[in-house]
This record gives C-alpha cells, sequence and structure tokens, in this order.
C-alpha cells in the first residue's frame, strides 16, 4: 500500500515528462490583472513548463501573465516595464497539461506532492508496526 | 548558458509589450484572435507565446514604428484607426486557421510598413522644449506610456543674468522656445536688489501684453531680479527670471559732465581761458570815422522825412483858406 502511494507521489511529479505529447497551458499576456478575458491555450516547446507570473509594484501586485517558460529559468525574478513604469516579476512553474490556470498553480503540484508523499510514509510505519 | 542567455533575450522581448504603439491601441483579445494559429515550425506545436514575441518584435519594439507614432494632440484616433485597421485585416485573413510562423513574419512585417507609411503623414510637433514651462501645445503622443507628453515642466525657468553700466539702456524679452497659446497676458515684476525666485518678495511692475521691458536710461535702484510671467486664461505657463547687475558710471567721466555745466553758467557765457593760450583780448569797438558816417546818414534820413512830411501838408492848408474866402462873400451878399 505504502508503495503504492509512494508511486502515486512520483506519478504526479514525472507523469507530465512521461507522456510523448508536450504541455498544454493557459496562455495571457503580461496586462494589468484587473483586466478580464478569456486566456488561450498554448502548446510549450519541449523543455519548457507552464507558468503564471505575478508582476509587483513594491507591495502591490498589479499584473499578471501566463504561458510556457524554460524549465531552468522559473525561479527567477525580472524586471519587467510597462507602460513606462518598473515591476518585479515573479515566476511560479508546474509540469501538467492546464496547471497553470490559476496563481497558485505550483503551490497546489508541491502540496499534492507532500501530501501523497506523507501518508505514503505514514502508511509504511502503519504496516511496519 | 547560451539556452539561458536566448531564454533571457526571449523573456525580455516576451515582456516587453510596455514599448510600442501596439499595446496601446489593440485589444488583447484581438491580439489572441491573431495569435491563436501560430505554428512554431521548430517544434511542430501551435505556440502563442512566440506570436506574442514576435509582434513585440516588429511592432512594440521597432524604432521606426515608434517614431511614426509620435503624433501631435488630437491625431491619436486617426493613429488607432490606422493601426486596428491593419491589424483587423491580419486577423480576419487568419481567423481559426493554422499557419507557419514564417507567414505570419511576412503578414505581420507587411502590416507595420503600412502603418509606417500612413502614420507617418500626419501632422508632428516640435515635441518638448526642456527646461521650463507648460507646454501643451507642444506635447507628443508617448507609446511608452500610452499617453501624451504632459511637458510638465517647472513654471520657474533659471535665472539669466544681464550686467549693464549705469545710464546705458537695458532690454529684457518675455520669450519662450516653444509654441504659446494665443491668448496670453504677461504681467512682469520687480525684486529690487536681490537675487531670488521667491514670488513673495517681488513687487507687480506691468500688466498686459507687452513682452518687452525697456529701461532707457539704468540707474544703480534698477539693479535687482526681474520676472515675467505669462498667463493663458487664468492658468500660469511659464515664469522667467533675469537679474539685472548694474555697474556704476566712473566719477572723472561724472567729474568732467559737472565742469562744463559750470562753464555754461559763467556770465556773459565767457569761457575760461585754456592754460598756456593767448592773453585775453579787449573788446573790439567801432572807429571814429565809422561812426561819423553814422550819424550823418542819420540825420540825413530824419531831414528827408521831415522835409517829405511839410510837402504833404501843404495843399491841404491852401485848400482850406479858400474854402474860408467863399465863406465870407456869402455873408456880405
Amino acid at each position: 500500500m505504502s508503495r503504492l502511494l509512494f508511486a502515486a507521489a512520483w506519478c504526479v511529479c514525472l507523469l507530465p515528462s512521461l507522456l510523448c505529447g508536450n504541455l498544454l497551458c493557459f496562455y495571457r499576456p503580461l496586462t494589468e490583472k484587473e483586466k478580464a478575458f478569456q486566456p488561450t491555450l498554448t502548446e510549450c516547446p519541449p523543455n519548457e513548463l507552464c507558468f503564471t507570473a505575478d508582476g509587483r509594484y513594491g507591495n502591490h501586485s498589479a499584473l499578471s501573465a501566463q504561458g510556457c517558460v524554460a524549465a531552468g529559468d522559473c525561479s527567477r525574478v525580472l524586471s519587467t516595464r510597462f507602460k513606462g513604469t518598473a515591476y518585479a516579476t515573479r515566476y511560479a512553474c508546474c509540469d501538467w497539461s492546464y496547471c497553470n490556470s490559476c496563481p497558485g498553480a505550483a503551490a497546489a503540484s508541491l502540496s499534492i506532492t507532500v501530501t501523497l508523499t506523507t501518508v505514503a510514509l505514514m502508511g509504511g510505519d502503519l504496516w511496519s508496526f | 548558458m547560451c539556452r539561458r542567455a536566448l531564454w533571457l533575450l526571449c523573456a525580455g522581448l516576451l515582456f516587453s509589450a510596455s514599448l510600442g504603439c501596439y499595446q496601446c491601441f489593440v485589444d488583447v483579445e484581438e491580439s489572441l484572435r491573431l495569435c491563436w494559429g501560430h505554428i512554431l515550425t521548430e517544434y511542430n506545436v501551435r505556440n502563442v507565446d512566440a506570436c506574442f514575441q514576435m509582434l513585440d518584435r516588429i511592432f512594440n519594439n521597432n524604432q521606426s514604428v515608434i517614431e511614426a507614432g509620435r503624433v501631435g494632440k488630437g491625431y491619436d484616433q486617426q493613429l488607432k484607426e490606422i493601426l486596428d485597421a491593419e491589424i483587423l485585416s491580419v486577423v480576419e485573413e487568419f481567423s481559426n486557421q493554422l499557419n507557419n510562423d514564417s507567414v505570419y513574419e511576412e503578414r505581420l512585417q507587411t502590416a507595420a510598413d503600412n502603418f509606417i507609411a500612413a502614420a507617418s503623414k500626419l501632422p508632428r510637433v516640435s515635441g518638448c522644449v526642456p527646461p521650463c514651462g507648460v507646454q501643451s501645445e507642444g506635447a507628443v503622443y508617448n507609446c511608452i506610456t500610452c499617453q501624451f507628453d504632459s511637458c510638465e515642466f517647472p513654471l520657474d525657468c533659471p535665472v539669466t543674468e544681464m550686467n549693464v553700466t549705469q545710464y546705458s539702456s537695458s532690454r529684457m524679452w518675455c520669450q519662450v522656445p516653444f509654441q504659446l497659446p494665443r491668448d496670453l497676458e504677461v504681467i512682469w515684476r520687480f525684486a529690487e536688489k536681490v537675487k531670488t525666485q521667491q514670488v513673495d518678495q517681488f513687487k507687480e511692475v506691468t500688466v498686459g501684453v507687452d513682452r518687452l521691458y525697456s529701461i532707457p536710461s539704468t540707474r544703480l535702484q534698477n539693479q535687482g531680479t526681474y520676472q515675467c510671467e505669462i498667463f493663458s486664461g487664468q492658468r500660469s505657463i511659464v515664469r522667467l527670471y533675469y537679474y539685472l547687475a548694474v555697474t556704476p558710471q566712473v566719477v572723472a567721466g561724472h567729474t568732467e559732465l559737472q565742469e562744463t555745466f559750470d562753464l555754461s553758467l559763467l556770465p556773459g557765457g565767457r569761457l575760461l581761458p585754456a592754460p598756456g593760450g593767448p592773453p585775453p583780448q579787449p573788446p573790439l569797438l567801432p572807429s571814429p570815422l565809422l561812426l561819423a558816417a553814422c550819424l550823418t546818414a542819420v540825420l540825413l534820413l530824419l531831414f528827408l522825412s521831415l522835409g517829405t512830411l511839410y510837402f504833404l501838408t501843404v495843399p491841404e492848408r491852401e485848400s482850406d483858406c479858400e474854402e474860408q474866402a467863399h465863406g465870407d462873400e456869402g455873408l456880405a451878399s
């Protein structure tokens, strides 16, 4: 049982990479957060992940963006100019299709993995006992 | 490393949508429709990100496009119409179709060229001229901020220094290097002795439309700061400052003038003899012969006048006697 849970936990992380197809992500250009429009889908090239970006001006979260980004640069913070003003833009990445539909996509992925791992470990301990 | 650098470049392009006219005039929805069918041929994927990067490169980061968008006030609507027309035609052409990135490249470049050609025909203005003044007439559309540059420089211009000599003339012009509205009012103010830009130290001198302030003969008390403020309606446009430094006239010149003035007051209008000059001559008098001749001529004229007067009065007396005789004969008869 614990092994099954372990396998499930790792599948959450690695399954998108094991599929032959590329990731499908939501796309939204860098715009003001209050602007509401229907985002469209984009297909990522190989070695890219889905992302959501948060553009901040001081403590104020003003801009947002979605799309594809290189995996190696997910943790970077870029300075972006929008209509003459500089914003600090931070990325949150995830690696399964449609995962960047909300700002907490990466956090959700991480929380799922941690939960499954914990359950697996607890299950293993119970069986051992 | 190369891939990272390339990605950073792409990311920069991706998030540089804050530059250029495209972001100002084209709705995001239209752009998404335009990029829906973009095929990244290298990986054979339908990738919208790369299409937006292409839009940034061709429109937003294209210096020719940016320069074509620098139009004067009131022409931004025409600018929008031109760009919308170009983009809309591409949207309709590519609607619900898959096209390779090379096709997108060619078509979007054509649209950009058409925009440049049409927008460049719109009227241009001089733009903002630093360092001071509210220059509403010179505002240029800024495709970075998506609004007209307000040219909101400080009202107060730097102080211009002028040095003049006492008793010479001074002229100060209230002129600026940018276009001004037609309905102008000019106020000249003066702060005596000091070099300042503090408004409370100035006293109003003139109010009107005269942009020239002239002092025919500058005195020491004219030294100080002159302020010229230009109004349009009730709104102040610019304040110019001139600090007038007056150099006193030299004392020697003053002494010479005083001496000349004193000489003109000598009795009889006589001038003092110059040092080393010839001795003064006695006043000249006419010779005795000349005097005798003059007296003779005067007496002769007098006698001639008396003689003429006598001969003119004799016929009148004779006529009076005859009239009296005739009267006596009448009485005897």
